[in-house]
């Protein structure tokens, strides 16, 4: 897939350790929303589809990225039938999306994000932050203002940075092309 | 990036009664909850972007969600707002539908 010449990019330059950072989370993510990776037999593939693992509602974070969208529990089954899959497939296909964009960073100094493909990077760190809050115990806004006065031998101070990181990245994709959907 | 000021609750009511007179008989609602993490450039970005809603009205709609909790960002058929909810969650925004009341 080769991004369109004649649109707008947007030119993302980011610190090897921070290429590797993303990287890493992105990985995490969709294992956690499409389980192990696909390989190239499209047989396997299809297989694997079949017998996908469910999603662990356990998991704060997967509550968090598969909320319910009916209070009434007859109607959130249904509902949750009917649209799992597809929201899954989704935030697995923006995620890998951003996975093979960073591969290609490897060799310079940025990762270009044509404008189409902006959404898919919005959304997949949000997904992101979202995940690390939960992690984080940010329930409300008394939690989040706790984890920004934490103490620097905290061990949680190194996904704090990471919050924080994702955060900034979040604005610097948004405020670039702002004017567009 | 986050801004934690919150609306009095007394301003609640009038949200609610605004909301409701764009909504017809039998009408569900998409409904936005505020939540600590999603920043509120985010989410207006997501009203803008989803609905087609120009800057000022996705800007109104977010600060309702986040002074008062909640607000209704759609309203119409319940297949439609179940398609308005899912796309809301995909953008990882907490959304619910109930019938408008």
């Amino acid at each position: 897939m080769s991004p369109d010449s004649d649109q707008p990019v947007l030119r993302l330059f980011l610190e090897p350790i921070e290429v590797d950072l993303l990287r890493a989370m992105v990985a995490e993510l969709r294992l956690m929303v499409a389980g192990p990776p696909a390989g190239d037999d499209p047989l396997e593939n299809w297989a694997a589809e079949l017998t996908a693992p469910e999603l662990d509602y356990d998991d704060p974070a997967i509550r968090r990225l598969f909320p319910p969208a009916y209070a009434e529990a007859e109607r959130e089954a249904e509902y949750r039938h009917l649209t799992e899959a597809g929201l899954r497939a989704t935030k697995e296909a923006e995620a890998a999306l951003v996975a093979r964009a960073l591969e290609s960073a490897q060799d310079r100094l940025y990762v270009a994000i044509p404008i189409d493909r902006r959404p898919a990077w919005l959304r997949t760190v949000n997904s992101l932050r979202l995940s690390l809050a939960t992690r984080l115990g940010v329930v409300d806004e008394a939690a989040a203002d706790r984890i920004d006065d934490l103490d620097p031998d905290d061990p949680r101070d190194a996904l704090v940075q990471s919050y924080h990181w994702l955060g900034h990245l979040l604005e610097t994709i948004l405020d670039t092309f702002a004017d567009t959907p | 990036m986050r801004s934690v000021t919150s609306a009095p609750a007394d301003q609640t009511d009038l949200v609610e009664r605004t909301d409701q007179s764009l909504t017809q008989p039998g009408d569900w609602v998409c409904l936005v909850w505020d939540d600590p993490v999603n920043t509120m450039n985010y989410v207006t970005y997501v009203f803008s972007s989803h609905f087609g809603y120009p800057r000022p009205r996705a800007e109104q709609l977010m600060l309702r969600v986040h002074q008062t909790g909640r607000a209704v960002v759609a309203s119409g058929s319940r297949e439609r707002m179940e398609s308005d909810v899912s796309a809301m969650h995909a953008f990882g925004l907490w959304a619910t539908l109930e019938p408008a009341t």
